[in-house]
């Protein structure tokens, strides 16, 4: 099992105004494939900014990115694009789906970006959708389902194209304590069962319970690094 | 591992092609009162423009088939008096047999001859019946008959002249000899009928005072001339006469057909230059007081027929060039198209006015479409659409937009032409400043030429593309991280 990330040095720093913030300061780690890893801070960590990075939403000030090998701080918009089309999947906490088109489409949309033909990305679509539950409500529009629902959906979409890794930004920011459990739960077996590296963003110490590993950002600066081998193994192990 | 992005094949490009299509008409679709009226826009521009085009393209045509019903637009006049202008750089050459060979054997001609005709000249040949009547008014016209098949004529009965027919071989037009005058008894005339004719709707010859030419015996003889200018009808049939002499039998092969228009050809009589040549010394013996101009080898006036209308401006130029005089309705034809045309582009820059309106509006409307979409475009951004696919969905549908208010401009120009051309024909006809219809006519003065069809489409689509284009480029230039942000 080799590194699926690796950050070295990370700093970010803001400009506003005349003023410099520094939201990243040298932050240096590595992720392993397969392992379910959960970024745990306050608002203003900085640990949104750094999920923005490893997505390659935003650009370091200093330091490198690297995933599986290749340095995404370097690549231009158009390979950085490519890139996430290919290997990456995206949890968010508002779901962002998108409300004139039905579940399945939604599921479908990160296959059409792909190139796959509309028979089959349906058919995927359909699987996923049926694997999250909501075999019945594939035609159903975002604004006809529940928060909890619109999650399951942004799961399936998320998990549809294969992606090497899954981030989820504060993925149950938006539900009741009873729907988080499940979409956790969901999350988690969707991420053993394909072997998925899952990279999950989160406030709260709960949610955090549910990761193999957990860092822990202060003020741009990881303050603690845990992991949970034991559990990590006999979850795993319960799994398959 | 293989984290590198795959080389897009071609059959990914024809899958992306199918789903950018089907995203537009789905996105279109879904603010459909929006896309209805900007569509609108661009149909009332789009027809607009095709129909102002249409009406110079009719007028055109109306034009054209106006002279022709006046006019033969296919012949040249060429006379030699440019040897008498002083202000004549070229001298011309001669304008004699070689010469008429010259033009007959110039680029897209068909056929020249000299055309001589008594009528302007006062000289008194007179052509008469066995039984005593002369055809009164009767232009005698020289060409070479061998050329008259060459040049257009068509038969309406009998032949053209052949080889060994004797030099008075005549051909007649349809009407000559509908009025006759005795040279019997003096102040005897005989007219021909006319009638009404409800199927050509005008007034024609329905009997002749000759039933049948055909078994007419024709003479010719050149008259005296009394002091009054009263050519001398006693003459005929007295054989102690001195024009006895050139009195000679005419021999009638054919009646020519002839338009309303060409009264030459359908009153006159179709003789061999170089007979005509003859009659005028014979005439000039009897009338030394009274002479006539002769023949000596160069003519005044000689008609080269063109193959094709298009093409004589090039021939007429090259005659001209030579130092000739010439005249034909090409140029008068050229006046009025080129009116017309001015006409016709004044037109068209007020509709392309709207058809610019229309453009901005599609721009406007595409511009909302993004800022509406703005999530929407970052949400696909981040799950890993290409920014080139998101600039070719918005260009997509502002070209689809365009394409469908080009289909709809096209099928509204159908019916504006119809009204226009059943119901505003003399308004237009006034605009164009020309010409009255007369009552009853239907005058097709909208036309759209096929071309236009696919110009207009094509206008259209690349009309909407370019206003799409800066909308298109804002949407690339979201940030996919503020968009997702946004709600």
């Amino acid at each position: 099992m080799g590194a699926m990330i690796v950050v070295k040095n990370l700093i970010k720093i803001y400009k506003v105004g005349s003023d410099k913030v520094v939201a990243l300061n040298d932050v240096t780690f590595s992720i392993e494939e397969g392992e379910i890893c959960c970024i745990l801070g306050t608002s203003g960590s900085g640990k949104s900014t750094l999920l923005n990075m490893l997505a390659g939403l935003e650009k370091p000030t200093r330091g490198e990115i690297l995933i599986g090998n290749q340095r995404i701080e370097k690549m231009n918009e158009k390979r950085i694009t490519r890139f996430r089309q290919k290997n990456v999947g995206f949890v968010f906490q508002s779901y962002n789906l998108l409300h004139g088109i039905t579940a399945l489409e939604n599921v479908a949309m990160p296959l059409i970006f792909r190139g796959v033909k509309k028979k089959k990305r349906d058919k995927i679509a359909f699987m996923m959708l049926a694997m999250v539950g909501l075999a019945k409500r594939v035609k159903h529009k975002p604004t006809q389902m529940s928060g909890g629902q619109q999650q399951r959906v942004g799961i399936a979409r998320a998990f549809a194209a294969r992606p090497k890794i899954v981030f989820a930004d504060e993925p149950t920011g938006n539900l009741d304590s009873r729907t988080t459990i499940e979409v956790m739960e969901l999350m988690v077996t969707m991420s053993r069962k394909n072997n998925r590296t899952l990279v999950l963003v989160t406030h709260d110490k709960e949610i955090a319970a549910y990761a193999d590993r957990i860092i822990q950002l202060k003020d741009g600066e990881i303050i603690s690094d845990e992991r949970k081998e034991l559990q990590f193994e006999t979850q795993k192990n319960a799994v398959i | 591992m293989n984290f590198r992005g795959r080389l897009t094949s071609k059959g990914e490009i024809i899958v992306k092609f199918i789903d950018i299509i089907r995203t537009c008409l789905r996105n279109l679709t879904k603010r459909k009162l929006r896309t209805a009226l900007t569509i609108s826009g661009v149909l009332i521009g789009t027809s607009a423009v095709i129909v102002m085009l249409s009406l110079g393209t009719g007028m055109n045509i109306q034009i054209t088939k106006m002279l022709e019903e006046w006019a033969d637009l296919t012949l040249i006049h060429v006379y030699n008096w440019g040897r008498w202008d002083p202000d004549n750089d070229v001298v011309p050459p001669d304008l004699d047999d070689d010469m008429v060979k010259t033009f007959m054997d110039m680029k897209n001609v068909k056929s020249a001859t000299p055309f001589y005709t008594n009528f302007y000249s006062g000289m008194q040949i007179a052509v008469y019946t066995a039984d005593g009547w002369v055809l009164q008014w009767t232009p005698f016209i020289g060409v070479y008959m061998d050329e008259l098949e060459n040049f257009g004529f068509k038969l309406l009965e009998g032949r053209f002249k052949q080889e060994g027919d004797p030099p008075t071989t005549i051909l007649i037009g349809p009407n000559t000899g509908s009025y006759l005058r005795s040279y019997i008894y003096e102040d005897e005339y005989a007219w021909s009928e006319w009638g009404y004719d409800e199927e050509t709707d005008s007034w024609e010859i329905i009997s002749m005072p000759i039933e049948d030419f055909f078994k007419e015996e024709f003479r010719i003889i050149p008259l005296t001339m009394d002091n009054r200018w009263e050519p001398d009808l006693s003459v005929i049939g007295s054989q102690t006469a001195p024009n006895m002499e050139y009195d000679e039998e005419l021999k009638l092969v054919g009646i020519l057909e002839a338009s309303p228009n060409d009264w030459e050809a359908r009153e006159g009589i179709f003789i061999d230059i170089s007979y005509m040549a003859g009659l005028i010394k014979a005439y000039n013996e009897l009338n030394p007081d009274n002479r006539y101009e002769e023949f000596d080898g160069i003519y005044h006036n000689v008609r080269v027929r063109v193959d094709d209308m298009n093409n004589v401006p090039a021939v007429e130029a090259e005659i001209k060039a030579m130092g000739f005089y010439t005249s034909s309705f090409n140029e008068m034809r050229e006046n009025m198209t080129q009116q017309v045309r001015t006409t016709q582009m004044l037109l068209a820059l007020v509709a392309a006015v709207s058809l610019f309106v229309a453009t901005m509006n599609i721009t406007n409307t595409m511009i909302m479409a993004i800022i509406e979409r703005t999530k929407e475009i970052g949400i696909m951004k981040v799950l890993g659409c290409d920014i080139i696919k998101i600039r070719t969905m918005f260009l997509g549908e502002a070209a689809l937009i365009g394409f469908l208010g080009g289909v709809a401009g096209i099928g509204f120009s159908y019916f504006l032409s119809f009204i226009i051309n059943n119901f505003l024909g003399q308004f237009f006809m006034d605009l164009f400043n020309y010409g009255t219809i007369e009552e009853g006519t239907k005058v097709t003065i909208s036309v759209i030429p096929v071309w236009l069809l696919f110009a207009s489409l094509a206008g259209a689509t690349v009309i909407g593309m370019a206003a799409g284009w800066y909308p298109a480029w804002r949407s690339t230039k979201i940030s996919a991280l503020s968009a997702i942000a946004h709600e």
